[in-house]
């Protein structure tokens, strides 16, 4: 018997085994759309939570990373909707004393033209670039076809750059 | 290709200066995973078949907990009210009053962030009473102690906030039980207003500290940059105003929010950085001109949220009135 097929009749040890090398990954994700450490945190239990209930909804043969990444991107849009994020993010983090005022400043900008994007294309970026995760996993976690998320990496990364460019002057 | 590649370096950059490692996840994971198993009797709930209830055993139910949602609330006003009034508050230094804010502030946003609440869907009950407990905690506080005078001003105006984000969020509940998703949404709107109001004054007063002249001046200005030119103020002000022609509209909810905001920046600027000895009377006029316009808007919001078109009227009054009175003090203290 897999680990899967164990966690879906209802051991949960094999369950949290199976969970554990995705949260990290769920905390990057959640962290990039989200952009708030607490907020992330707090998504990322949320979906092991909700994953650990529909578990047996997920297909034999499936894997489990995409699958639970899917839930933590639905968790994040909940998030956003509630509009709390915008509470949760009051208190900035500390930054390292070594990095450049300048270095500050094109991360600030940078995190807000990733704001500005369309959730889409966010969440593609967020998870080919900051997750490093190959097209064909970021279209399954999306629902979208292979040539879709392609397409909205190349718009979110343009839409970047010219955002970059407009805050540059 | 090298470009992209090095965007992709400077995206990851920028992203994991506001993502620290979270070595303490798993196990903050593992534990909550357990905690709630266990309240579920350690089964998976939707696999159960549901218990089906008759629609009127529902309506009763629902509007039961609106009665006694009303009463909880009302007795948290009366409450609120009664310990502002009866309790001998204990007056405390400067440092220690921004230390007590600071713990309540941790403790606001640790409490979570209530998003079960958004959707009819979700498990709203159970996840609200954190956040309704930090700002009870918080109310309490702010009735406990008598606040240095830099901040009495800016203090009465959380307290206001404080009660509105309480009655928003018993109205999140009751829009909840009453499978209410367009009053969910809108109580769930004026709930994180009121959650970046309460944040906006916490922040300045722990920030606060004592300016030059030059210093409070450059601070004004800086923060009077968006009141000057309030997009979301101008059609509050106008009576006839499209935006506000239905008031439970979400365009007039939104002018609602953007003017609060600005108003609210200017108030924290002036907490922020203390006003001289030289200009402490005209700082105080401000203030208190500063703090009716926010009342106005707190009033305009309360208003909304129960469809009172007189309560929304009065508030759009006192808005008005007060933004001509912090227009010409802001001109003074900016002209002299």
């Amino acid at each position: 018997m897999t680990l899967l097929e164990a966690a879906k009749l209802g051991d949960d040890n094999a369950f949290e085994i199976l969970l554990q090398p995705l949260l990290e990954p769920g905390y990057r994700l959640a962290g990039g759309m989200l952009q708030d450490h607490q907020a992330a945190e707090d998504a990322v239990q949320e979906a092991a939570f909700k994953a650990w209930r529909k578990l047996r909804q997920l297909r034999d043969g499936s894997e489990m990373r995409p699958w639970f990444l899917g839930i933590v991107a639905n968790e994040c849009r909940s998030v956003r909707r509630s509009r709390w994020s915008s509470v949760m993010k009051l208190v900035e983090p500390a930054k390292a004393d070594s990095v450049s005022a300048d270095a500050v400043v094109s991360g600030i900008e940078l995190r807000s033209a990733l704001r500005a994007l369309d959730e889409k294309k966010r969440l593609a970026l967020v998870l080919h670039w900051y997750l490093d995760l190959p097209l064909e996993e970021v279209a399954t976690i999306t629902g979208s076809s292979v040539h879709a998320v392609e397409g909205q990496v190349q718009r979110g990364m343009h839409e970047l750059r010219q955002r970059m460019k407009e805050s540059h002057g | 290709m090298d470009s992209e590649r090095a965007l992709k370096i400077e995206l990851r950059q920028a992203l994991d200066e506001v993502l620290p490692p979270a070595p303490w996840l798993e196990s903050a994971v593992r534990e909550d995973l357990r905690k709630r198993r266990s309240s579920r009797s350690g089964s998976r709930a939707q696999d159960k078949p549901r218990m089906v209830w008759p629609r009127s055993a529902m309506q009763f139910a629902a509007a039961l907990l609106v009665v006694v949602l009303a009463a909880a609330a009302l007795t948290a006003v009366l409450d609120l009210r009664y310990r502002a009034a009866h309790v001998a508050p204990a007056t405390m230094d400067v440092t220690a009053y921004q230390a007590m804010v600071s713990r309540d502030l941790d403790r606001l946003l640790s409490a979570g962030n209530g998003v079960d609440c958004v959707t009819l869907q979700s498990t709203c009950p159970a996840s609200g009473t954190p956040v309704l407990n930090a700002y009870m905690r918080l109310a309490d506080d702010l009735n406990g102690s008598e606040p240095p005078a830099r901040f009495a001003v800016i203090i009465a105006q959380l307290r206001r906030h404080v009660a509105a984000a309480i009655a928003d969020l018993d109205a999140v509940r009751a829009a909840y039980a009453t499978q209410d998703q367009t009053g969910l949404d809108r109580a769930n709107y004026l709930l994180n207003a009121q959650g970046v109001s309460v944040g906006t004054m916490f922040r300045s007063i722990v920030q606060s500290r004592e300016g030059s002249n030059l210093a409070y001046v450059e601070s004004l200005r800086t923060a009077n940059q968006n009141l000057a030119v309030c997009t979301g103020c101008q059609p509050l002000e106008r009576t006839g105003s499209v935006d506000c022609a239905a008031i439970q509209t979400a365009v007039c909810e939104a002018d609602i929010v953007y003017a609060t905001s600005d108003v609210e920046s200017v108030e924290a600027a002036l907490v922020s950085v203390g006003a001289p000895s030289s200009l402490e009377a005209q700082d105080a006029l401000l203030q208190r001109d500063l703090a009716r316009a926010d009342s106005g808007l707190l009033a305009m919001a309360n208003a909304q949220l129960t469809d009172d078109q007189a309560g929304f009227d009065a508030g759009r009054q006192v808005l008005q009135q007060a933004l001509s009175m912090v227009e010409a003090d802001i001109a003074g203290i900016l002209g002299g």
